[in-house]
């Protein structure tokens, strides 16, 4: 027997489609929802990078390859005093004035052209002029492109930090005058007991003259930890001229360790000056190597009781490093990375600030000095108690004709 | 015969102690404790070294010193500044205005601030002819 193909009635046939038809008008309807659902999901996220973006602190707009603005967002209107809507389209030299830290002024194509230099990222201080006048503004220029095909576009953020600028000058002031104000009568301090000690008010007891021997140490330090805070503060607010200029390393360590060789001598140390011949010229400001070398090599003498300091140079890599190496009190791997701050107590070196009668500003100092002069400073210690290299390189000076 | 310096300092203890050291080398001293005495100290031609602090009620030292090297009093007064500031550009100033030297007074010990005071009146070697 052979089964025929199996017929269906055409109302079976009808009943059938009509529930195909409902089958797939009913998914179609789903996924009219689902397409609905994430194009409300998608508004909603829109709108919710626009508010953040729109109300975030730093004033944002976006600038396509001409310079005109493509967005705007709250804070940019109220820094710069126009709504969006006046700005889009409009180019961004006609909207508002960058003046540089000199006053020339500055165009929004060079503003791109120092973030592209920058390859990706460039933060920078300018004047900033628009409708409500001047502000010191934080600029940060990062350029996008969404796709390929689009062209790039560039995201313009900028903080005011006019208020900042302000508070860290009247901080500066202050500290100047404090300094200042301190330093008056630290004079009339140190310079009677220096009368007294010159016996001009008649002859001291033994005694008498190694309690004066103390005030006039604690007067020393005191007049130290004044100049010094000036001297970070300065450094702090970028306020310190360099006057830069090719130098021989040599003669300055020669000169600044004859200085200081009494010093060692006191102390019993022996101090050395090796490798120094054929030291190539560096870039840096004389009197502020001077300040650095001063710095580690009375260091090294102070931390050292017995053996020598020895002070070397050698050329490596585009740099002159100068090494001061003791084998003084050393410091804990531990403590390596407080060396360089301020007020840095070696908590497990054993050294402390007190012990030593520095000013805790040392070190941090001539970090600060080094690096402004574009070079590195460093330490190396096998341990407590087994000497220390205190490290300084420069970069070696181009050609000179 | 001792040469003649004046002291414009407002600081008493400093002037006193500056004085005190100073006439014990056998220098002549004089002193103003503020700057329109100072200068007119100083116009009076007689001082052969001026020690003049920065700082100073009525007229600062920057003042005095523009105002006597407008009047052609400096080749022959030589000028020592005075300063606790430490400020570079003020240095700097002093010396366009004609000043020789300065002192840090917290930095310098009495015999320090006599030690320069006698290098500065020492008569630089006539080149020879």
């Amino acid at each position: 027997m052979v089964n025929s193909p199996q017929e269906l009635d055409p109302v079976d046939l009808l009943k059938k489609t009509e529930a195909e038809l409902k089958e797939r008008e009913f998914q179609l309807s789903s996924i009219n929802q689902e397409v609905y659902k994430k194009n409300l999901e998608l508004l909603k996220e829109k709108r919710r990078l626009e508010t953040i973006l729109y109300n975030m602190a730093e004033a944002v707009f976006v600038l396509d390859a001409n310079r005109n603005f493509t967005l705007f967002n709250n804070t940019a209107q109220k820094l710069l005093g126009y709504s969006e809507e006046q700005v889009i389209g409009k180019n961004c030299d006609d909207v508002f004035f960058l003046y540089g830290e000199k006053g020339a002024r500055i165009l929004a194509l060079e503003l791109i052209k120092l973030a592209s230099d920058a390859s990706a990222f460039v933060k920078l201080d300018f004047i900033l002029e628009a409708r409500y006048g001047k502000r010191t503004a934080n600029i940060n220029v990062s350029q996008i492109q969404i796709s390929y095909e689009e062209r790039l576009e560039y995201v313009v953020l900028i903080k005011d930090v006019t208020e900042e600028k302000m508070i860290a000058k009247l901080k500066d002031e202050l500290i100047g005058i404090v300094s200042h104000e301190l330093r008056t009568p630290m004079t009339a301090v140190r310079g009677y007991l220096w009368m007294m000690g010159s016996g001009r008010g008649g002859e001291l007891s033994e005694k008498n003259k190694s309690y004066l021997a103390r005030a006039v140490r604690g007067t020393e330090r005191m007049i130290a930890l004044i100049s010094d805070i000036l001297n970070a503060s300065s450094l702090e607010q970028g306020r310190l001229d360099l006057k830069i200029e090719a130098l021989n390393l040599k003669d300055l360590i020669l000169e600044e360790v004859d200085e200081l060789r009494a010093r060692a001598e006191q102390r019993g140390l022996s101090l050395e000056v090796a490798e120094l011949a054929g030291l190539p010229s560096v870039y840096g400001d004389k009197r502020r190597i001077i300040e650095v070398l001063a710095n580690f090599v009375g260091n090294s003498i102070k931390y050292t009781e017995a053996g020598s300091v020895k002070v070397f140079g050698q050329a490596q890599g585009g740099f002159v490093k100068v090494m001061v190496t003791d084998t003084g009190k050393g410091f804990s791997a531990e403590d390596k990375d407080k060396l360089f701050k301020k007020f840095g107590r070696l908590d497990n070196s054993l050294v402390t600030v007190a012990e030593a009668s520095g000013t805790g500003l040392g070190l941090y100092i001539s970090k600060m000095l080094v690096e402004k002069m574009s070079g590195q400073v460093g330490a190396e210690s096998q341990g407590v108690g087994k000497g220390a290299t205190f490290w300084f390189r420069l970069p070696i000076a181009g050609t000179w004709k | 015969m001792g040469k003649k310096i004046l002291i414009v300092e407002d600081e008493k203890d400093i002037r006193d102690l500056y004085t005190e050291v100073l006439k014990d080398e056998g220098y002549e001293v004089d002193e103003a404790a503020e700057g329109e005495s100072g200068l007119a100290l100083c116009l009076s031609g007689k001082y052969d070294l001026l020690l003049l602090d920065i700082m100073l009620p009525k007229k600062d030292g920057l003042q005095i010193l523009r105002e006597i090297s407008k009047k052609g009093i400096l080749p022959k007064l030589i000028v020592v500044l005075l300063t606790n500031l430490g400020i570079d550009a003020i240095i700097k100033e002093g010396f366009a205005l004609g000043a020789t030297s300065y002192i840090i007074k917290t930095e310098m010990t009495p015999d320090q601030v006599v030690a320069e005071v006698k290098k500065v009146l020492t008569p630089k070697s006539p080149v020879a002819k």
